[in-house]
C-alpha cells in the first residue's frame, strides 16, 4: 500500500505502530494519519495483527530447545547426500594415479582365467551316482558275503581282535 | 593390493568348492584313512532305513537283489551278542592281508558247495586246525585219521582254509 500523499512509507508507518517512533515522530504520523486515509488503514491493519498476536499463547519451550534445534542444523549441513559422496569419491579416484595397478590387474584377471579353466569339472550329479554306485553295490555285497563266511566258518578270533572290535 | 588379495582368495574358495564335489565319490571308492572300506560299509548298512535298504536293492538285477535281500534278513536276525560276536570277526578278517582274505573267501566258496552234512564236519576241522602250533598242525593234516575222515576234496579245502587264517594255539589243544 502506498501513501496517497507520497511522504510516508511503510516501513515508517510499521515503526509507528510497533511503538519505535519518538514524540515527534509519532505526532508527525498522527497528523498526516488524519489527512490520509491509506496511510490510517495500513495502521489499523497492522495494528489489528499486532492485537491478535497478542492473543496468542505463548508455546512452551523445553529449556536445551535452541541447543538440540541448533545441533539440528548443523548435522543438517554436515550430511553429505549420495550425490555428493558419489561426486567427492570420483574426483578422488580421478587424482589416484591408476596406471601403476594396471600390471596387478592383469595378473589377477589371469590368475582367475586360469583358476576357472584349471579347475576339474564336477560331474553332473547323475554320472557321479553312476559311477560310484557299482563301487558301492560291491562293496556291500562283499561285506555281506564276507559276514556271512565268517558266520558260519566261525574261525577263531584273537581277544584283542574282540577288544579293538568293541570300538566298531 | 587389496583386490589382488580378494581375487586370489575367491579364486582359492572356487578350487576348494571344487575338491569337494570330488569327496563323495572317494569316500565311497577308497574310504577314510583310518577304517576300511568294508568296516565303513557295515556301519552304512546298520544305519540304512529300511526304504534306503529297498532304494538299494532295487539297483540291483532281481537275482542279485534276492540274494543280498537273503543275507541282509540273515544278520538283521542276528541277537545284539551275536552281531557284535560277527563284527569282531569282522574287524579280525578287515585286519588280514587282503591275499588271505582272497584265499578265505575262495575257499568258503567251494565249502559252500558241499552238501550241508559234510560242511559241519569240515567247519569243525577248521576250526580245530586253528587252535594247533604249526607242528601240530602239520601233523594232524597227515595223519591217518585225518585222511580217513574227509574225501581229498574236503583234505584240500581244510587245508587250505586253514592255511588262510592265522593260528591261535591254545594251551591245552
Amino acid at each position: 500500500m502506498r501513501c496517497t500523499s507520497g511522504n510516508h512509507d511503510e516501513a515508517v508507518l510499521l515503526d509507528y505502530c510497533a511503538g519505535r517512533l519518538d514524540g515527534s515522530g509519532r505526532a508527525m504520523v498522527d497528523r498526516h494519519m488524519a489527512a490520509c486515509p491509506g496511510c490510517r488503514e495500513l495502521v489499523r491493519a497492522q495494528q489489528d495483527v499486532w492485537n491478535s498476536l497478542d492473543c496468542w499463547p505463548e508455546a512452551e519451550l523445553s529449556p536445551d530447545f535452541n541447543r538440540r534445534l541448533y545441533a539440528r542444523i548443523e548435522a543438517h549441513q554436515n550430511r553429505w547426500t549420495v550425490a555428493q559422496w558419489w561426486s567427492a569419491a570420483v574426483i578422488r579416484l580421478s587424482e589416484v594415479p591408476w596406471w601403476p595397478a594396471l600390471p596387478a590387474a592383469v595378473a589377477c584377471l589371469a590368475i582367475v582365467a586360469w583358476l576357472l579353466t584349471s579347475t576339474p569339472k564336477r560331474l553332473p550329479v547323475e554320472e557321479s551316482q553312476a559311477k560310484s554306485e557299482p563301487v558301492e553295490m560291491e562293496q556291500v555285497e562283499r561285506t555281506l558275503q564276507d559276514l556271512e563266511m565268517l558266520k558260519q566258518l566261525r574261525p577263531k578270533v584273537p581277544a584283542e581282535s574282540s577288544a579293538a572290535a568293541g570300538s566298531m | 593390493m587389496r583386490l589382488f588379495i580378494v581375487v586370489v582368495g575367491l579364486g582359492l574358495g572356487w578350487s576348494a568348492a571344487g575338491a569337494d564335489a570330488q569327496v563323495p565319490l572317494r569316500a565311497v571308492t577308497r574310504g577314510d584313512a583310518t577304517k576300511p572300506a568294508g568296516r565303513k560299509m557295515l556301519e552304512r548298512l546298520e544305519r540304512m532305513s529300511p526304504r534306503e535298504r529297498q532304494q538299494m536293492l532295487d539297483r540291483l538285477p532281481p537275482e542279485r537283489a534276492k540274494k543280498l535281500r537273503q543275507h541282509l534278513d540273515r544278520y538283521d536276525r542276528l541277537t545284539p551278542a551275536e552281531r557284535q560276536q560277527l563284527k569282531d570277526r569282522y574287524n579280525w578278517f578287515s585286519q588280514l592281508p587282503p591275499q588271505r582274505q582272497n584265499a578265505m573267501r575262495q575257499a568258503f566258496q567251494r565249502y559252500d558247495g558241499l552238501p550241508p552234512g559234510r560242511r559241519e564236519a569240515v567247519r569243525g576241522e577248521f576250526e580245530r586246525l586253528q587252535t594247533l602250533d604249526e607242528q601240530a598242525r602239520r601233523k594232524r593234516l597227515a595223519s591217518r585219521r585225518f585222511k580217513l575222515r574227509y574225501n581229498p576234496e574236503e583234505q584240500r579245502l581244510i587245508e587250505e582254509m586253514s592255511n588262510a587264517v592265522p593260528r591261535y594255539p591254545t594251551p591245552n589243544a
